[in-house]
């Protein structure tokens, strides 16, 4: 196993353990909802969701970085460039990341200084890391991006699969450096905010996510580097050409020109033609492995990627992305039943796919089976499915109530707060958070224990056999 | 837009995409199993999604530029699951022969 697998299966272990904070994170949002004075001034509900938030990037981000220190020495057959700065900056990107939720945790905030800014929250959502940290993280990036590129000039050959990830980490890393706040002016703060955001989630993450998905896909069923690269060419293009201009569908309420609104609407009612696309890939290359393979997991987990994907990025976007109801979606429970179900579709499932993938090599392909897989697998869906169901229907009550009705008066922002349609989908979610939580703990126990047993056998068959 | 407008128009939106994801799962997978009982299906769940376009342009407040996109776009599901199929059997030939 190549230095630079051996980081990722670090990665991918950090990753593991940041879904559970941000997991835990959530659930304790969530109880908010139903308790509204839990833990008041002890630990507040935005610190909560902070942690939410941040370790969902976070986490997959990590996700992202394993998958491809675990694919790119395979794809250009030869070890990482720069292997041994990659594995320095993973521990200190580790660091980092606990130093910042202990600050996050048990300093919270701070006054409206400089220090505050550097040392405690920069206060800019998603990405409140004070700017220290951010500076880590831009750090963490260019080593990545340094490793990718080098990687690729030293082995003296590009595949089309690493000519895009190469192309992609370019604006992934410009765009972040759109996190450090300069403007003082809000709505051109939000205006270019949005830029580093949306530009990440629905452009160069979905082209990332592309790229690894496409390594993943020649391994786990065979395809061809041919009928992958074609694919993945297509399927960047209209991710991009529909993805990049939707950024307008966040421009609302924020001072930006009104053209925003019809650009957004329409580049974001055309996002859910290449993911329907994807939808038909996947059952096409289903079909043709006969359902067989010698990973199921990752290959379930890649169907539920292409499912959760149009399912929650493009139904329950479509929902609510036309400008004449994200007027009055925006901002409430509707939105954030969108993102969980999208997070977890485009990104979420593919992650924990290359995860497995990665297992299979390193425990053997026989025992990448059981049940744990298939109930951490069905437990997860159907409560990322039922969280972001009781989230519409509590979004849908805002909206109705607050938005439509009431004009979003203050008044009328505490009525749809008591409104019981609001009231009964935030029990819902917390029920099916649990669930999810529970899911989770599957999958860790899954992680640690699948093919452990039966690989072992394998290796000491084998080792048996070169012996006699 | 009304309250109720503003609920039945979204609601209208999400299951317009819904059958379209419904029309081509049947439709692949009918390919797939050859049944054609799953493609009759398939067409059903398209003519679902036309009767939604109507009740799109019918019932919503939505200005004519934007049911012009919804009916566009209809269009433009109907076609996305023969031409992907074809697409993707031509590669995977193609494949086998070069």
């Amino acid at each position: 196993m190549y230095r630079s697998q051996q980081l990722a299966l670090k990665y991918f272990a950090a990753a593991i353990a940041l879904f559970g904070i941000m997991t835990a994170a959530g659930i304790l949002s969530s109880v908010y909802y139903v308790r509204p004075g839990f833990l008041l001034n002890t630990f507040n509900f935005s610190t909560a969701k902070i942690l939410h938030i941040d370790t969902l990037v976070i986490w997959l981000l990590m996700g992202f970085f394993g998958a491809v220190y675990w694919f790119l020495p395979s794809e250009l057959g030869r070890e990482v460039e720069g292997i041994g700065l990659a594995e320095l900056f993973f521990y200190i990107f580790c660091a980092a990341v606990a130093v910042v939720a202990v600050v996050f945790i048990f300093v919270q905030y701070g006054g409206s200084t400089e220090f505050s800014l550097w040392f405690i929250n920069q206060g800019r959502k998603y990405v409140e890391a004070p700017r220290w940290a951010a500076i880590g993280v831009v750090a963490v990036v260019a080593v990545f991006m340094y490793n990718v590129v080098g990687t690729a000039l030293k082995a003296g050959k590009i595949t089309g699969i690493v000519g895009v990830l190469i192309a992609d980490l370019v604006p992934l890393f410009a765009l972040y450096l759109d996190a450090f706040p300069a403007l003082t002016n809000m709505s051109q703060d939000l205006f270019w905010w949005w830029w580093l955001v949306h530009l990440w989630v629905e452009a160069t993450w979905e082209v990332l996510i592309a790229c690894i998905m496409a390594l993943a896909l020649m391994q786990l069923l065979g395809t061809s580097r041919w009928v992958v690269e074609i694919w993945l060419y297509v399927e960047v293009a209209l991710v991009l050409g529909t993805g990049v201009l939707g950024l307008g569908h966040h421009y609302f309420w924020i001072g930006t020109p009104s053209y925003w609104l019809g650009i957004g609407g329409f580049f974001s009612a055309l996002e859910p033609l290449p993911l329907l696309g994807m939808v038909v890939h996947a059952i096409y290359d289903a079909g043709t492995q006969h359902l067989k393979t010698t990973n199921r997991p990752a290959f379930y987990w890649v169907l539920a990627e292409a499912f959760g994907n149009f399912i929650g990025a493009g139904v329950w976007g479509f929902m609510m992305t036309l400008p004449q109801i994200n007027l009055f979606a925006h901002g409430t429970q509707w939105t954030v039943s969108h993102g969980h179900f999208a997070f977890w579709g485009a990104y979420g499932c593919g992650v924990l796919s290359v995860i497995y993938l990665a297992l299979e090599k390193t425990r053997g392909s026989r025992g990448l089976d059981g049940n744990a897989w298939r109930w951490s697998f069905a437990l997860l869906n159907v409560g990322m499915a039922g969280m972001a169901g009781a989230l519409l229907v509590s979004g849908m009550a805002q909206a109705f109530y607050e938005r439509a009705i009431g004009g979003s008066t203050l008044q009328a922002f505490l009525a749809a707060q008591r409104n019981v349609w609001f009231v009964e989908g935030m029990y819902a979610r917390l029920l099916f958070g649990l669930l999810f939580a529970a899911g989770y703990f599957v999958l860790v126990y899954d992680l640690l224990t699948i093919g452990r047993s039966r690989g072992e056998v394998e290796v000491e068959t084998r080792a048996a056999a070169a012996g006699s | 837009m009304s309250p109720q407008e503003l609920i039945r128009t979204s609601l209208l939106l999400g299951a317009f995409v819904l059958l379209a994801g419904f029309y081509a799962l049947l439709y692949s997978v009918g390919l797939l199993l050859e049944r054609p009982a799953l493609m009759l299906a398939s067409q059903a769940s398209f003519a679902l999604q036309c009767l939604v376009t109507l009740a799109i342009i019918a019932l919503t407040p939505l200005t004519p530029w934007w049911k012009l996109l919804i009916v566009v776009s209809c269009a433009i599901y109907f076609r996305i699951p023969p031409v992907t199929w074809r697409y993707l059997h031509q590669i995977h030939h193609g494949e086998g022969e070069s």
